[in-house]
């Protein structure tokens, strides 16, 4: 209630300014008139009494400042003037201005753009379910280790797998994956889209939901890809298939 | 004997202006008289406190104004106490006697 009451009287005081002021002048000449008349009264001239009145209320601008201070509006009156005696400050000076606006907007793009690398590349987490308990298993002294090597991810050779997805405790599951390219084209031109082979734990290891359809399990896992089947990602899906549930 | 004018204490302006209030409702000037009458010139507001603590009390919800004709025909804004402003008097004035009991209590104790 006392809230409204004061937001009702602050928005008064910044719309209606003129006629808030108004009043203020005339509480104030009415104060004045009155101080005047009660030391006419008690036996001074007018001149004495307006003189010894103005002198008692130490100034009607300062006084109605205080009384401005009094309220919140006052401070974004404040502000208001600050920001506008800065604004023509700046347009003294537009070499300086134009320089200063131009380094802040490059300092600040250029936070951006790291802090947006940095945050895809190492902050942010995967989207699974536990992204904090997933490890990668890697050969610690690669160059001495034997086996074809052949992209970028080969961390281990299939036989190592093999041996490590049938007798590996330390995990509560555990997956394979290499990147590789997919002509998807029937025939003519060639069209390359990115992709990973999988291994059937994939999906269940990250807990991750299809947003349609069934996903790989370690059943469709067999050799000469006798159950083959693709995932497409969400973003691929929007992008080449337009969303539409086939 | 009229005593010297002294300052107010701080935090007090509120309770005297809305005690002053409390029978009639005055303008800013009566209150100022009434104030510096009743505690027999101790007490002297200057408008420079006054109207401020008018605006603030208003904007609490303790005071309301309106302008009203005077004795001598002129207009002047006219304040009075609220019911929330009748309450805040009746706390604050409860707090000051117990303050004001507690420090003579202080000022008294043999030591």
């Amino acid at each position: 209630m006392s809230l409204l009451r004061n937001l009702a009287g602050g928005l008064r005081g910044l719309f209606r300014k003129a006629q808030v002021e108004r009043e203020m002048d005339e509480e104030l000449r009415g104060y004045l008139d009155a101080a005047m008349n009660e030391k006419v009264r008690r036996g001074m001239t007018r001149d004495q009494a307006l003189r010894a009145a103005r002198i008692e209320m130490g100034g009607a601008e300062s006084v109605k400042e205080q009384i401005r201070a009094a309220s919140w509006e006052s401070v974004i009156e404040t502000l208001w003037q600050d920001l506008k005696f800065g604004l023509r400050l700046l347009r003294f000076n537009t070499g300086l201005a134009a320089a200063a606006i131009l380094s802040l907007a490059l300092g600040i793009g250029a936070n951006t753009a790291i802090f947006q690398l940095l945050y895809a590349v190492r902050l942010r987490t995967l989207p699974v379910k536990n992204p904090q308990v997933l490890a990668r298993v890697a050969i610690d002294h690669r160059d001495s280790a034997s086996g074809t090597f052949s992209n970028r991810y080969s961390d281990l050779t299939y036989a190592m797998w093999e041996q490590i997805h049938t007798q590996q405790q330390g995990f509560s599951g555990i997956f394979a994956w290499g990147p590789t390219q997919f002509n998807i084209s029937p025939a003519g031109e060639v069209h390359n889209v990115q992709g990973l082979w999988v291994s059937g734990e994939f999906f269940q290891t990250l807990s991750v939901e299809p947003a349609l359809g069934s996903l790989l399990l370690p059943s469709d896992d067999q050799q000469e890809c006798a159950s083959a089947g693709a995932i497409l990602s969400y973003p691929y899906w929007q992008r080449e298939y337009g969303g539409s549930p086939m | 004997m009229a005593d010297k004018p002294s300052g107010l204490v701080q935090g007090t302006l509120d309770m005297l202006i809305l005690k002053t209030l409390e029978l009639e409702a005055i303008h800013g000037y009566g209150i100022a008289v009434r104030i510096e009458q009743v505690s027999k010139g101790v007490f002297q507001v200057n408008p420079g406190s006054l109207f401020p603590a008018f605006r603030r009390l208003e904007r609490a919800g303790w005071l309301k104004s309106e302008w009203r004709d005077t004795e001598n025909n002129r207009r002047a804004k006219y304040y009075l106490l609220t019911a929330q402003g009748r309450k805040q008097l009746k706390g604050e004035t409860r707090e000051w006697a117990r303050q004001a009991a507690a420090i003579a209590r202080i000022l008294e104790a043999e030591s």
